[in-house]
């Protein structure tokens, strides 16, 4: 019995053991724990604005808006905002062949820097161009301190409506729009290259007939200097087109005109490829509108589109997953989305490019698939013209979100801020709201949205409608809402072996 | 007479004067002086001086040669002095009649109190001397004072070395093979008869040089002179040699061991040519230096400090030196060459290499000097013959087989990870590089890695530097035999562990491959986790080492102690785990010391601690940052280790991770390791075994539930529990193997209670299952070879041009980014990869941030915003920004587009940005701005131009540590670190030279306290000479007392299982049951000496049966009863009578002998033989084997006491067998006849002093035996030399034998009759045939080389086989019994032997013992283990004659113990 005793004994300590393992198991979903990840305040930032266009000067609406945590810790003083002037050098690729005048033009006196120092408040100033007659240049903003925390300026018209945001230099950059074989008679890419090296620039064009050449021959935007490619007689007549800038050293910051008949419209600068896109701000008028998607891989995308509307969901192009061939543009005619403003998933296989041409004014505008609202959205240059009806597109598709939004005026015009609207969209939905402007206000204000703590993720797009009908009215504007940031996350990172041998 | 010595015309006359020099030779002064009157020449004057003797040395000789003729001298008179005394004494100079015809010559003649010449000496001597006159100094042939048959000296001479040199084999017998008169050197002071006018010529003896080389120095004085100094070989004197031998003045030993080595030095010192001194005094200094180290490592202090004594003494006295050459020079007449002839080579290296070869060469193992240690002997080697090579017995090792296998199965399953690049992956950092880049940055307080940090580095990087340098420098191969080799390793580290516990070969290699083979080994080893594959091999080894910590008696527990923490500590050194299981486990063992073992607190303490210390400036670091206990040397990533480890692997011993064989293949040994406790066997083992188990799971499970973040960065991961399964498997083997061997011997049919067919069907069917674990792994592991991450690193990451610029000027880094899921990993590069270790050297936190901070900006979309993160990298000394391939395009977009990054180059591997920018490790920053890059060296900067400007200068290395001088004035540091962690100093204008230096002081104290901390565990832990058996077992005794009562009660309801216990066991048993408690003890003392395999619970029945024993009295007057019958019933009463009075020490140890012999001859001698062998299957378990020891001793000690201890340290493991020889047997002879008792008396001393050799002896055993004429002295012996009351009284006055027994009295008168007889004596030796003829053979040569044992000073102990023989015969004359005498002689033989070889002792005489329990002769044979086994078969044909006594081996070994 002696010897039983001791097995049974074991044995109890055994299960004992067992039982311990099992319960401090733990469980599948708890993986190694994903890191925290760090934030860093935003203490500098470079922007670039293209040129304008037409001959005329540009604006240029700025806000800055640091968070309460980065002001509180007042690590910054009010920081300023210097807005220089990028001379132009005119590069025209006729026969393939480059001839660059900026080098002279350089030596001509640059024009004084605009120094801008107003955290909090909207600034619109005229572009330190350059004197008139000369090839217009852009203009490089440098913030730093407060003014650069939740920094936001765009290229503004005389009534100060945003056209174009002004985006940061970058080496990968996406642009996708109507081509001259479908109302487009002239696109324009403009570089700006901020940074002290000069920077080379390669531009792959893909058109609905695939990949065009002739532009394959890198382009070197010198430093401080900015560029203007035509792109048009690269395009071969193509209904649609797509521009991929990249850098192969330096950066510039990209910007790309389409000119219509009637009036041109830049091309806001679309999300990296990816294999779920949410595009928002399908107006009213959006009934001829058209999506022009980009499979920049080897591979055709499935693509599955739906959009979503004040009254829900619709799944465009039928239930079964439309085809887009590779290496190319294609267009894609939406159907009708029951007269109500509306925003697009695109759901694909393999990663895509998208973008909307929303019918209107010339051209139409464009808008294309943008990140969610993070921290707050901004949008600087907004008209309050007689005549003119802002508002907003807000896109929900998954889960509820909740917004406030709030008006800023410019300072001076005697109604600083005003109580925040609270915007509700439930989940897969799109809200179209009027953002009124500020009371006694004639002045151009900024729109600030900020996601409520739990929303689910929001897509906007600002529009500008003129006429009667508000929002319903014929599309002016329109301008996808980027992210304004005065704290960015970093990824994690750690000191660690494995670096050199994983 | 005259007219034999007249050779001139003219009458000369000799007149011989002899001066006897007397200290404490009381006793054998009567023979010395009647060897005088014997002299066929006679000696005209003789001069006694006694040089404070504290016996009765003076008033003997008083008597013996007439109170005028006598003086007394101080005691620490030296011989020189007092015979210069002497000569000037009126007895030396009264004329004698005179005759003018006659022409007188005067001689002196040097006689030692322990010394006897042969009548015809003196005779042969002067006729000799009338043969030439140049001859002054003549010496007769010395032979031994006791073994009357073996050479000591032909003349001396002496050696570079300083070594007195007789060119007589140790032990060789004299056949006359040294016969011819001839010059020598010199001749021994003893027996040395001078010309008296050139004694007086030279000056005599050199003073200071009181008792040794003071006769060579002389007669190299003589031979400077133009004399001549001749041994004359047909003069003999028989010398003892006390003196030389240490046998003298057990006081004064120590100071006797100086004066040897210092007189050594002091007469090359002065005799030899100036240029031949300088040179033989480098080497003889440098030679001490060593030896003293070596003893020093051994722990023989007295010893080491006679050497460095020796030298020191020399050098103290410049002006001895040179008053002792001056005074030379002055009588000198010839050159050095005539001396030269004489004086041989230094003999160091051909005495290392006759070792060496005696090593190599067939046989047992020659010299022993504590070198034979447990591990290095396997009980295996009793299968085979000594007349094996070593070779042949290393290759049928089944361990080195099993060693063999494990490795084919390790090279063949790890061959992809073959070859010459240095392994890298998983955990494992390539070695890059050679050890002493290993040594640099184990030794380093800055390490100029990474962005510099000052963190100690892990001292496993010591270990690998160490076993590289070994290896050759290439630390990439020490990385692979510790890494790859780890199986093996393990295998043959388990292989001895299991020694301990199983005996059965089959068990021990199943055992020991179930351990190597486990599922934790391979994933070690995919993984190229370096820390557990090395802690994996190295922990059957701790337990080994901690096993004999809760077992030995208590000094060898200590050393084992200090072994433990020190292997602990390497454990530690690569897995921290090791040290909280080893303290977990020691604290367990401590709170069950009552129960299970018994364990000094200090020990456990000194376990617990000895890694921290030597450890010590990193052990710090462990406490500061507790998680990194549960890490182990390399990196710690979470791809590594099963986040979600089941309990089902926990429980199987599946640690998670790559590189996993199936969960389910340990299934097999687990059942079988659960089916291992139903036989019950060995309880205390198996409980023990699962308790370490237990604790290792739970460890195991604790360790893998947790989440660690690497000190050293990087991502949280749960710990891997395989340092934890592996000791959690260790205790599974250890709970088993009582139960494997048990089976393995069924299979064997050697054993068992089942029915033999079933029973080994379900034994073998038991292994089989056992055997699936291995089995399947290992078929695993080969098919599927290494599955993991490591692998063979073909080249280092960083491009050899970047290491290349990197190495100059500014010291450049560079940055390694790898995405690693959304994270991003990085690393700072100086100018070569990271070697081993280097990725744990933990930066500075705030540097660390800092970097952090900008190379998350750097990797983060937008991450521009926040900062010029490619801008800043220059502040961290970071000039390349490099991807490794394959290169993550996203970030390598973000790095085009970081400002400040350039793109240097995109090639296959990697993709290279180059910081624009002025970037150096040093550089100053103008108030303007202008940065300055300065060029450095990789730590410091020396005198580097500074511009003008001034401003701040800025060093890329985290604050602390550094300071700087410009133009040799101090710079002043900032206050502030530069951007929160780097060094700064304010730069005044005017520039000048800068040097930057960094003070790493603490490191190098650190070292050396941990330098200090290792060598003093070390040295604490090696095993050291034996010292004091019988007070370590006293002192365990004392310990355990009270523990031994308890478990006696519950011990002795179980001993009715004791019969399932091998032989040993109920060998013992019986002797218990037989004896008297303490007698029991003894005699399972034998089954002591180390670990029985199944000992442990058999060991405590028999203490409990013991114990129980004891109280019953009638039992031992039983077994007594017996023995009587056999021998003598008459004397049965005496002994019973000692037996039960606690108080009689001497004859009360005879009780367990007595017993023992009835039940069956052989075997009596062999529990006492299984004392030494721990190793012996029949052995006990340590820990019961203590008390045993000191009950021996108690009884034992009778003869010991005191003086016995002498010699037992000397020997490694003897401290068994001693107490129990010597005590068992001296009892017998008593009993049986007064004659043999004094044979035993007579022997019993030579065994003792050949064991002891020289150093221990003590001087008063020596004398005992020799005034002691034949029988009663053994009696009176007995008691006096016991602990008992009177020694003293028989040290002082030898002839008065006082002893209990109504024996001594009678015979007290015949000490000095004693000498008297010896020339009767003498003769009659020769012609016994029976023993002379027998081992005269024999003996020549198998016991020269054994005297070789390092701490021997001669070849003294070789004698005794004769001596005692002699003494034999001499009471064979009166004795009916003298039969006996050859055994005795024999016995003697063995002993000396024996004592020299001990590691040889028990096999053969176990072996025998089964066979030959009938056969006295055989029994005889097997309770001299000492014998050497080659001798064995002429022995046992000797010892087959017929049997003259039935009780032979018995009083044989009765006279040893007795005589001891």
């Amino acid at each position: 019995m002696r010897r039983f005793g001791l097995l049974g004994a074991v044995l109890l300590v055994l299960g004992v053991v067992y039982l311990a393992a099992w319960r401090t198991q733990p469980g599948p979903s708890s993986g190694t724990g994903q890191q925290a990840s760090q934030t860093a305040a935003v203490t500098s930032v470079t922007r670039s604005c293209p040129p304008s266009p037409n001959t005329s000067a540009a604006h240029i609406a700025m806000i800055a808006l640091p968070s309460r945590a980065a002001a509180s810790a007042g690590t910054a003083g009010a920081g300023s905002a210097t807005l220089s002037a990028v001379p132009a050098t005119t590069t025209t690729l006729g026969t393939g062949t480059q001839r660059t005048s900026g080098a002279k033009k350089a030596t001509t006196a640059a024009p004084q820097p605009v120094i801008v120092s107003a955290p909090g408040a909207l600034t619109t100033v005229t572009a330190p161009g350059e004197p008139s007659g000369q090839a217009p240049s852009g203009t490089a903003v440098a913030a730093s301190g407060q003014m650069a925390e939740g920094f936001e300026a765009e290229q503004t018209d005389a009534s100060g409506m945003g056209l174009v945001t002004c985006t940061h230099p970058g080496s990968d950059m996406w642009f996708v729009g109507t081509g001259t074989g479908d109302g487009a008679s002239s696109i324009t890419l403009y570089l700006v290259n901020t940074g002290d090296l000069a920077a080379s620039v390669n531009v792959t064009i893909l058109t609905d007939a695939g990949l065009q050449s002739g532009l394959s021959t890198g382009i070197t935007v010198a430093p401080h200097q900015s560029l203007t490619q035509p792109i048009a007689p690269f395009v071969q007549g193509s209904g649609a087109v797509a521009l991929h800038v990249q850098t192969s050293s330096g950066q510039v910051a990209a910007s790309v005109w389409e000119n219509g008949g009637s009036g041109g419209a830049w091309l806001p600068q679309a999300a990296a490829p990816g294999t779920s896109l949410v595009i928002p701000g399908l107006t009213v008028a959006s009934s001829a509108a058209k999506l022009f998607v980009t499979v920049p891989g080897s591979s055709d995308a499935k693509l599955t589109v739906t959009a979503f509307t004040a009254q829900g969901k619709f799944v465009q192009f039928g239930s079964t997953p439309v085809d887009a061939p590779a290496a190319a543009t294609s267009s894609f005619a939406l159907s009708s989305l029951g007269a109500s403003a509306a925003g697009l998933e695109l759901t694909s296989n393999v990663p895509v490019v998208a973008a909307v041409q929303v019918p209107g004014q010339g051209i139409g505008s464009f808008t294309t698939a943008v990140p969610p609202l993070t921290e707050q959205g901004i949008v600087a240059g907004n008209p309050a013209t007689q005549g003119l009806t802002v508002g907003l597109v807000l896109t929900a598709p998954a889960g509820a979100a909740h917004a406030s939004v709030t008006v800023i005026g410019a300072p001076g015009s005697g109604s600083g801020t005003d109580s925040p609207q609270v915007v509700t969209v439930p989940a897969g939905r799109t809200e179209a709201v009027a953002v009124p402007r500020p009371p006694n206000g004639r002045q151009p204000f900024a729109i600030v949205i900020t996601p409520g703590a739990g929303s689910g993720p929001l897509y906007a797009a600002r529009i500008v409608t003129a006429g009667s009908g508000g929002l319903s009215a014929p599309l002016d504007s329109l301008l996808p809402v980027p992210n304004a940031l005065a704290v960015i996350s970093l990824p994690p990172v750690q000191n660690a072996y494995p670096a050199i041998l994983p | 007479m005259l007219d034999v010595l007249s050779t001139t015309p003219q009458q000369t006359r000799h007149t011989v004067t002899a001066i006897i020099v007397a200290h404490d030779g009381a006793r054998l002064l009567p023979g010395l002086v009647q060897a005088l009157r014997a002299q066929t020449y006679p000696v005209e004057r003789t001069v006694g001086v006694d040089t404070g003797s504290r016996d009765r040395s003076g008033a003997v000789l008083a008597e013996l040669i007439g109170e005028d003729a006598v003086f007394g001298m101080d005691r620490g008179t030296g011989y020189g002095e007092a015979v210069a005394v002497a000569l000037q004494h009126g007895a030396a100079r009264r004329t004698p009649r005179t005759d003018p015809n006659l022409k007188r010559v005067e001689w002196i003649w040097l006689l030692h109190d322990d010394c006897e010449p042969a009548p015809e000496t003196l005779e042969r001597l002067l006729r000799a001397a009338s043969r030439d006159r140049a001859v002054v100094v003549l010496g007769p042939k010395v032979l031994d004072g006791q073994d009357r048959r073996t050479l000591r000296e032909v003349g001396v001479s002496i050696d570079r070395a300083g070594r007195r040199i007789t060119g007589i084999e140790p032990g060789e017998i004299d056949q006359g093979q040294h016969d011819h008169n001839r010059v020598v050197l010199a001749v021994g002071s003893a027996g040395m008869l001078v010309r008296r006018d050139a004694w007086e010529q030279l000056g005599g003896f050199d003073t200071r040089l009181k008792l040794f080389r003071d006769d060579l120095d002389f007669c190299w004085r003589a031979q400077g002179a133009g004399y001549r100094v001749q041994v004359v070989t047909d003069a003999i004197l028989y010398h003892r040699e006390l003196s030389a031998r240490r046998r003298r003045n057990a006081d004064e030993r120590q100071q006797l061991r100086r004066l040897d080595r210092r007189n050594a030095l002091y007469v090359l010192a002065v005799n030899l040519p100036l240029l031949t001194m300088l040179r033989a005094m480098a080497g003889c200094v440098a030679g001490s230096m060593m030896r003293a180290a070596y003893l020093l490592l051994t722990k023989q202090l007295d010893l080491a400090s006679a050497q460095v004594y020796g030298v020191a003494g020399l050098a103290g006295h410049p002006v001895w030196l040179w008053q002792g050459r001056r005074r030379r020079a002055a009588t000198r007449r010839e050159a050095y060459s005539a001396a030269r002839s004489f004086i041989p080579p230094g003999r160091t290296l051909s005495r290392l290499a006759e070792s060496v070869a005696g090593l190599l060469s067939s046989g047992p193992p020659q010299a022993s000097g504590g070198m034979h240690r447990a591990a290095s002997e396997e009980p295996e080697d009793e299968q085979f013959t000594d007349a094996q090579s070593v070779v042949r017995r290393i290759i049928a090792n089944p361990g080195v087989q099993l060693f063999v296998a494990l490795t084919l199965i390790a090279l063949v399953a790890e061959r992809r990870l073959l070859g010459t690049s240095p392994l890298g992956g998983g955990a494992l950092v390539p070695a890059w590089g050679s050890a002493a880049g290993l040594w640099s940055e184990y030794l380093a307080g800055f390490h100029a890695v990474g962005i510099g940090s000052t963190a100690s580095a892990p001292p496993y990087v010591a270990v690998v530097a160490a076993l590289a340098t070994v290896l050759g420098g290439q630390s990439w191969l020490a990385v692979d035999v510790l890494l790859l080799g780890s199986v093996p390793l393990a295998g043959v580290t388990a292989y001895l562990a299991t020694r301990r516990l199983a005996t059965a070969t089959a068990a021990r290699v199943l055992l020991a491959a179930a351990y190597a083979l486990l599922p934790v080994a391979t994933g070690a080893v995919a993984a190229g986790r370096l820390g557990t594959a090395f802690a994996f091999a190295i922990l059957p080894l701790i337990g080994v080492s901690a096993g004999r910590m809760v077992t030995a008696p208590p000094r060898p527990a200590r050393r084992a102690a200090w072994a433990t923490g020190l292997l602990l500590a390497l454990a530690t050194a690569f897995a921290p785990l090791a040290w909280v299981l080893g303290v977990i486990c020691v604290v367990f063992v401590l709170a069950v010391r009552r129960v299970l073992w018994a364990m000094d607190p200090v020990n456990a303490l000194i376990v617990a601690v000895t890694p921290f210390a030597v450890l010590f400036p990193w052990s710090l670091h462990l406490f500061a940052s507790p998680s990194a206990f549960l890490t182990e040397a390399g990196i710690q990533s979470p791809a590594l280790t099963s986040a979600r480890l089941g309990p089902s692997a926990l429980l199987l011993l599946s640690p998670g991770g790559p590189g996993l064989p199936p969960v389910w293949v340990t299934a097999g040994l687990g059942l079988a390791v659960l089916a291992a406790l139903l036989p019950h066997r060995r309880t205390d083992v198996t409980i023990g075994g699962w308790c370490v188990a237990v604790v290792g799971l739970l460890a195991a499970i604790a360790v893998s539930r947790t989440s660690i973040i690497p000190a050293g960065g990087g991502e949280a991961a749960k710990g891997w529990p395989g340092v934890a399964m592996a000791v959690a498997a260790l205790g599974l083997l250890i709970a088993a193997a009582p139960a494997a061997q048990w089976l393995a011997e069924i299979v064997s049919s050697r054993s068992g209670g089942v029915s033999r067919g079933t029973g080994r069907l379900l034994a073998g069917v038991g292994l089989a299952v056992a055997a699936s674990a291995p089995v399947l792994v290992a078929g695993y592991w080969v098919t599927a070879g290494v599955r993991g991450p490591v692998g063979s690193v073909s080249a280092p990451v960083l491009p050899a041009f970047i290491s290349a610029s990197a190495a100059t000027g500014g010291q450049n880094r560079t940055l390694v980014l790898r995405p690693d899921g959304d994270s991003v990993d990085y690393a700072v590069i100086r100018q070569s990869d990271p070697i081993l270790g280097e990725p744990e050297l933990t930066a500075a936190a705030s540097a660390t941030a800092a970097l952090s901070r900008q190379v998350a900006g750097l990797s983060a979309p937008d991450g521009a915003d926040a900062g010029d993160p490619g801008l800043s990298l220059g502040e961290f000394g970071i000039k390349w920004v490099m991807l490794p391939g394959p290169v993550d395009p996203l970030l390598a977009q973000r790095l085009d587009a970081a400002v400040g990054l350039v793109p240097l180059s995109k090639a296959p591997a990697y993709d290279l940005w180059e910081v624009s920018g002025p970037v150096s490790r040093v550089r100053v920053v103008a108030q303007d701005g202008t940065i300055t890059p300065l060029s450095a060296q990789p730590v410091g900067v020396t005198a580097v131009s500074v511009p003008v400007s001034g401003g701040t200068l800025e060093l890329a290395e985290p604050a602390g540590g550094w300071s700087a001088t410009l133009n040799g004035v101090a710079l002043k540091p900032l206050a502030a670190p530069v951007d929160g962690w780097a060094q700064g100093f304010t730069l005044p204008p005017g520039g000048g030279r800068l040097t930057i230096t960094r003070n790493d002081m603490a490191r190098a104290v650190c070292l050396i306290v941990e330098l200090i901390a290792l060598l003093a565990v070390c040295v604490l832990a090696l095993p050291g000479k034996r010292a004091e058996a019988a007070e370590e077992a006293e002192a365990l005794a004392a310990l355990r007392a009270a523990q031994d009562d308890k478990r006696a009660a519950r011990g002795g309801q179980r001993s009715g299982l004791s019969e399932r216990y091998g032989l040993a066991g109920s060998r013992a048993l019986q002797a218990a049951r037989a004896g008297h408690a303490r007698a029991g003890r003894a005699a399972s003392a034998g089954a002591l000496g180390g670990l029985g395999p199944l000992g442990i619970g058999a060991a405590r029945r028999r203490a409990a049966s013991r114990d129980a024993s004891a109280e019953d009295p009638v039992t031992t007057g039983s077994g007594v009863g017996v023995l009587d019958d056999e021998d003598e019933p008459g004397t049965a009463e005496d002994w019973d009578e000692p037996g039960h009075d606690p108080s009689t020490t001497g004859p009360f140890s005879a009780a367990p002998w007595e017993t023992g012999p009835h039940e069956a001859m052989p075997r009596e001698t062999g529990p006492h033989e299984a004392a030494p062998w721990g190793t012996g299957p029949h052995e006990a378990p340590p820990w019961e084997t203590d008390p045993h020891a000191t009950a021996s001793r108690e009884t034992g000690p009778h003869p010991a006491g005191p003086r016995e201890t002498g010699p037992h340290p000397s020997t490694p493991r003897e401290t068994g067998p001693h107490p129990v020889r010597e005590t068992g047997p001296h009892p017998a002879g008593p009993r049986e006849t007064g004659p043999h008792l004094a044979q035993p008396a007579g022997t019993g001393p030579h065994p003792t002093t050949s064991r002891e050799t020289g150093p221990y002896q003590a001087q008063p055993r020596e004398t005992g035996p020799r005034p002691t004429v034949p029988r009663g002295t053994g009696a009176h012996r007995a008691p006096s030399r016991g602990t008992g009351p009177k020694p003293a009284q028989q040290r002082g006055t030898g002839p008065h034998p006082t002893g209990p027994q109504e024996t001594g009295p009678q015979r007290a008168g015949r000490p000095e009759t004693g000498p008297r007889q010896a020339p009767p004596r003498e003769t009659g030796s020769h012609p016994a045939p029976p023993w002379e003829t027998g081992p005269q053979p024999a003996q020549p040569h198998p016991t020269g080389p054994h005297p070789a044992t390092p701490r021997e000073t001669g070849p003294k102990p070789a004698m005794a086989p004769w001596e005692t023989g002699e003494l034999a015969r001499l009471t064979g004359g009166n004795d009916t019994r003298d039969d006996d005498s050859p055994t005795w002689g024999d016995s003697e033989g063995r002993g000396e032997r024996g004592w020299s070889d001990e590691s040889s002792w028990d096999e053969p005489a176990w072996g025998d013992e089964a066979g030959s329990q009938d056969d006295p002769a055989r029994g005889d044979d097997s309770g001299r283990r000492a014998e050497p086994p080659e001798r064995h078969s002429h022995r046992a044909s000797r010892h087959s004659r017929p049997g003259r006594l039935g009780g032979l081996g018995r009083r044989r070994g009765s006279g040893d113990r007795g005589a001891s």
